[in-house]
């Protein structure tokens, strides 16, 4: 891949800010749609925000896996007059995307205040996670290759994990190591949906999903929604909660899927998309305080940590095991649990986990110094990527 | 895990040949290319001038995993064996390698195209230790 840096990313400076979150109840809440989580969250974070509904007159939307959150949100949420309104998919690196299509609206002017509402509802009782992403009925190449037995996300990234064991020698230790850090975090975090204190042994005797995967390398599946509020810096101002400004952005979509790549698995997107948000933002790695990597494998975190340089690339196994994950650590990473322990919500996990670390809320959990975060999102096999550099001040 | 594959405008043609226990392959002309079945037309050439093929059926594992499914009645758990297979004309596919022991799996193992019948009637390719 080559660098994603361009003269645009080092030129533009984005000029708008969160100032809502909302997120419905998480996990295992049977008998809602996802759009009725979907209403739900825009509504908390309108509320948290402390703007009326009616002042939102943007409305991105994203469902998950169940694919049950279209434009008919504007009618269920009453929204009149809306001036952008729009159904974004690129997998879990959509909240990044849809929080930089709204603050360039916002930066535009031609939007006041935008809604970023994501929501799933593929948990069904008496039906396991792992069934709830797959089986039923498929069509196109993916489903052809559920014919011939890769079904789901599961295969895909455990085909992608061995190739970095057999390049670099990373080991399932490894990749325990951060399934137990994060459930330290999780701990810590009363949304999460997994607190029980975990350690390198319980992450050696979960049963293996698809090796080199076990159990707990496997983020959750929840039901549920979470919505952000994407305003100007000026109207984030004069609400209720403390402004988190949006410094910089990045996507990478690298085109592999499905085909030849000799370095599938080894690479991800964020060498892209992370240098140019950070240069966007006009800062460094160094200066980032707090980090909330998507997650959807532990070998999802070690890859991206790889791959924004945070270590070599090829150390990230001798990194995460060297003590530098925990809320002890020196890197203050996905600090809410993230999908692996707290709550999977595609890319608005770690979005909403940046967002509580950067207003001082998240409690015992409260990173101290928490003025610059980053945070990133992956859909497909490594195929999409987006990066956010989210801070306390506006620049 | 049940899944109900359905072919469509985009996979009937290589299913149909799968029927017949071939594996589509496209070749452009103006570079030699060699593509996959879901590359119908690349950037210096349209669909009507690529060269479709059947391809040799050989392959190597490039990546594998073994999918373990939930423990049944008895506590023995269903294990199958996934794999990336580079062809030996050079593009990638991914499907289950059957009838493998898992310890006979490695990257670089030889592997051979075969076809799988759904209940349906269709066919998709599998693979199998050469």
């Amino acid at each position: 891949m080559d660098g994603g840096v361009t003269s645009v990313h080092t030129r533009y400076h984005p000029h708008a800010a969160i100032a809502g979150l909302g997120i419905t109840e998480m996990g295992k809440v049977y008998g809602r749609t996802a759009t009725q989580f979907a209403d739900e969250a825009v509504r908390l974070a309108a509320v948290d925000a402390g703007l009326a509904l009616s002042e939102i007159d943007g409305l991105l939307v994203s469902g998950g896996i169940s694919d049950d959150v279209h434009l008919d949100l504007q009618r269920s949420l009453g929204l009149k007059d809306l001036h952008v309104l729009a159904e974004m998919q690129s997998f879990g690196a959509t909240a990044g995307a849809m929080v930089q299509t709204a603050s360039l609206a916002v930066a535009a002017g031609v939007v006041n205040a935008v809604a970023c509402v994501f929501a799933d509802a593929p948990l069904r009782e008496s039906v396991s996670a792992g069934a709830s992403y797959t089986g039923g009925s498929a069509s196109g190449w993916m489903g052809l290759l559920a014919a011939a037995g890769v079904l789901g996300a599961n295969p895909l990234y455990a085909l992608a994990a061995r190739r970095h064991i057999e390049r670099y020698g990373t080991t399932t230790d490894q990749f325990g190591a951060i399934a137990v850090a994060q459930r330290a975090w999780a701990a810590l975090n009363p949304l999460a949906q997994q607190r029980t204190p975990m350690t390198l042994d319980d992450h050696r005797s979960s049963r293996w999903i698809a090796e080199p995967f076990r159990l707990l390398d496997c983020c959750l599946v929840s039901n549920g929604g979470i919505a952000v509020i994407v305003t100007s810096p000026e109207r984030a101002a004069d609400l209720q909660q403390p402004p988190v400004h949006v410094l910089g952005w990045g996507q990478a979509h690298p085109g592999h899927f499905l085909e030849r790549f000799e370095e599938f698995g080894l690479v991800s997107g964020a060498v892209d998309s992370g240098p140019a948000a950070l240069a966007m933002a006009g800062v460094s790695l160094s200066d980032i305080d707090v980090v909330e990597l998507y997650d959807c494998y532990t070998y999802t975190v070690l890859i991206s940590l790889e791959d924004y340089g945070f270590c070599a690339k090829g150390e990230g196994g001798a990194f995460v095991e060297s003590g530098a994950l925990g809320p002890g650590g020196s890197l203050k990473l996905n600090t809410g649990g993230g999908q692996l322990s707290s709550y999977y919500m595609w890319g608005m996990t770690p979005l909403s986990e940046a967002i509580i670390q950067a207003r001082g809320q998240a409690g015992e959990r409260q990173v101290a110094d928490h003025e610059l975060l980053l945070v990133s999102g992956n859909g497909g096999v490594l195929d999409h990527h987006s990066t956010l550099v989210l801070g306390t001040h506006p620049s | 895990m049940s899944i109900t594959f359905r072919a469509d405008p985009a996979t009937q043609e290589f299913v149909d040949l799968a029927g017949r226990g071939e594996f589509l392959l496209h070749r452009d002309p103006s570079t030699g290319r060699v593509y996959g079945p879901q590359d119908t037309r690349t950037e210096h050439t349209p669909a009507e001038a690529m060269l479709p093929f059947a391809a040799s059926g050989r392959a190597t594992v490039v990546s594998f995993t073994f999918v373990h499914g939930r423990p049944d009645a008895n506590g023995v758990t269903p294990r199958s064996v996934v794999a990336i297979g580079e062809l030996d004309e050079g593009p990638w596919w991914w499907a289950e390698v059957e009838d493998a022991d898992p310890d006979e799996v490695k990257t670089g193992s030889a592997l051979r195209i075969a076809f799988r019948e759904l209940n349906d009637g269709q066919h998709v390719p599998v693979f199998t230790l050469a």
